[in-house]
Parts: C-alpha cells; structure tokens; sequence
C-alpha cells in the first residue's frame, strides 16, 4: 500500500511540477466575466416549462390517436388500472441479483458492490497484470459487469 | 438550527461551520439562479484555478485553456439548476471544465487538421528548467492523449483537481467504484509510462 502511495505522490509531484497555473490577472478576468455570465448568458428557463408541455402534448396525442383508431369496447382511460399493471415486483429481482447475466448488469447498486471487492484488489498488481484489460472505456464497463458477476460467485 | 443550538459546546461548533458553509452555498445558487453575478462569481471563485489547471493540462495550451474555462462556466451557470446544493459544487465545475476542454481540444485538432498546418509547440523564452519542465508537461500530455476517454478524465481530476473518487465518480457521471478503477488504470499507466520522471525532482541548476 505504502508502495502505491509513494508511487501516487510521485505522480502528484510530477504533475505539481508541469501544471500550468493560472495568473493574479487571469483569475481576475475570469472572476469577472463570471460576474458577467447571467446578463450575457442567461439560462433557458423556457426549457423548464416547454418540454414537459410538449412530453404531455405529445402523450395526450398518441392517446388521442390510440384510442380515437381503436375498438369502441376500450375501457375509458380514467378507468384503466395502470399504476397496478406498470407496478414491477421488486422483490424477486432483488431475490437473485447473481442470476443476472453480466451484460444486463450495468445498474449502479450491483456495480458497485461488485466494484468493491475490485477495490479492494486495487493494490495487488500481480492480479492485475495478469488480466487482459479493454482499451476502450466502453469494453471496459463490459468488462467491470463481467468481473463483478465472476466475484459474485456466477463463473 | 435549533436542534444545533441544543448541542453540547464542542459539537455545535464541529456541525456549524458545515451547516453554515451549506447553507451559505445554498443562498449563493438561489441568488446565482436569480441573475446574480456576483453570487455565482463569489461560488465559482475558489475552483478558477483548479479548473484552469484542468483545461491547461487537457487542451495544453493557454489560449484554448481559457476558452474553455470561460465556456464551462457559462455552461455551468446554465446548468445550475441542476446542481444540488452541499453535493460538490468543485466535481459539478470540473465535470463542466472537462468536457468543454475535450471539445474545444477536438475541434482545435480537426480545425488544424483541415488547415494542415504542423502544430508548432510554443517555444520559452525562459529559462532551462523552463524549457524543461515545458517538455514533461509535452510527454505527460502525449501519454495522457493515448488513454482512453474516461480513463484520461479521471487522471487529470484527480491529479490536477484534487478530487476525490466520490466527486470523480461525480463528475464522469459513474459509481464510485468504477471511478476507483478507473484512476487506478490511469495512474497505473502513467506510472508505467513516465517512469523515467518519476521521483525525478527540478532540473539541476534550478533555483531552489
């Protein structure tokens, strides 16, 4: 641990050495403009109000459409019970969570207890060199999904 | 506030100061959201430089540096309304400053690119150990271009930010434990990379 820390503060120093550091006047001029930003760069309020009307404009169309094109015996909309068919049973997923397969893993919570196990090996560079890690980010969580179902007992 | 004053002495004066840096942040973003300038200027003022040594060590140059410092925070200052008060408001900037440094850096590429025109690197007037440290920051920054994305994110927030690895993982919008991964693959491949600078002090015949 003491190693990967020495080597970490190596590392620290060397980019302390070749930072670029902002000027007294830059930061000046930078804190200014910041005084400035609201009058040159106002916020899109109107984003706040405007997409929500069209998302609901939108729905009411496509329930408009869907119920104007379909059969007359369509139970009336107000008496659909949606919140009971849309409710999802939380507790058989949670039930099994190593059943998932890695790739339908990515939600946060498995991930990162997944991840802990991984942080924990953090300073163990023997198992590390010894794996073929992606170069891309995008394999990487892939890989990180797969690594978490292997810790979890599912290889 | 109340149950605070009901405190011992010593504990209520380890809970306010955060209590009131809070709270002081929370007026702050009320009145930045508000139109205040000076309330946003006064939030963003002790992370300028952090952020400016970001973007330098991401678009390493000056010039795109401030650009994109001065384009994050207008970015910043139009997503304020997202940022949750007492969070960090230091990973909401850098998150800010990261991406913008990214974009304008490839569209400085693609631009010079079209242009054909070598990038020249800028030449020190100054001294040797000038010149010197000029040429590391050119090594770690070629190194840092050959990471991948977020891997490259991940290293300069924590090396040139000083974030920790719950506002990195903030900041690049992911768990914690994956921004634990991923700065320890960047430092790992830096180390591996620069080894030969590592542990190296300043140049002789620097003033010390």
């Amino acid at each position: 641990m003491s190693g990967e820390q020495d080597d970490f503060e190596d590392l620290q120093q060397l980019f302390d050495r070749t930072a670029e550091q902002a000027s007294g006047p830059l930061l000046t001029k930078l804190r200014a403009r910041a005084v400035d930003l609201p009058e040159r760069a106002p916020r899109a309020t109107w984003r706040r109000w405007l997409l929500p009307t069209f998302a609901f404009a939108g729905g009411a169309l496509v329930a408009t459409l869907a119920l104007g094109g379909g059969e007359p015996a369509v139970e009336p909309l107000a008496h659909v019970p949606v919140p009971a068919q849309l409710s999802v049973p939380s507790a058989p997923a949670a039930a099994e969570p190593a059943a998932q397969s890695p790739a339908a893993s990515p939600s946060l919570d498995p991930e990162l207890e997944g991840l802990d196990h991984l942080a924990g090996e953090l300073d163990n560079d023997d198992l590390w060199a010894g794996l073929a890690i992606p170069a891309e980010d995008t394999e990487l969580e892939l890989w990180l999904a797969g690594a978490e179902y292997y810790l979890a007992g599912g290889g | 506030m109340i149950t605070a004053l009901c405190l011992p002495g010593h504990v209520r004066a380890e809970l306010l100061p955060t209590w009131t840096a809070v709270s002081t942040e929370h007026e702050l973003v009320a009145r930045a959201l508000e139109g205040d300038g000076r309330a946003f200027a006064t939030l963003v003022e002790p992370h300028l430089a952090m952020l400016y040594r970001i973007a330098a060590r991401a678009c390493g140059s000056s010039t795109l540096a401030e650009d994109a410092v001065q384009e994050a925070l207008t970015v910043a200052y139009q997503r304020l309304d997202t940022y949750q008060p007492g969070t960090s408001l230091k990973a909401f900037l850098a998150a800010c400053t990261v991406r913008k440094a990214q974009t304008l850096l490839r569209g400085e590429r693609r631009r010079k690119k079209r242009e054909e025109v070598a990038d020249a690197p800028n030449q020190l007037q100054g001294p040797a150990s000038a010149a010197h440290a000029q040429q590391t920051a050119l090594r770690i920054a070629a190194v840092l271009d050959g990471l991948p994305e977020k891997r490259r994110a991940a290293a300069m927030l924590r090396l040139d930010g000083g974030l920790s690895h719950a506002e990195i993982a903030r900041a690049l919008d992911t768990s914690e434990g994956s921004a634990r991964v991923l700065v320890h693959l960047a430092l790992k491949e830096l180390r591996e990379s620069l080894k030969d600078l590592l542990g190296a002090g300043p140049e002789e015949g620097d003033e010390s």
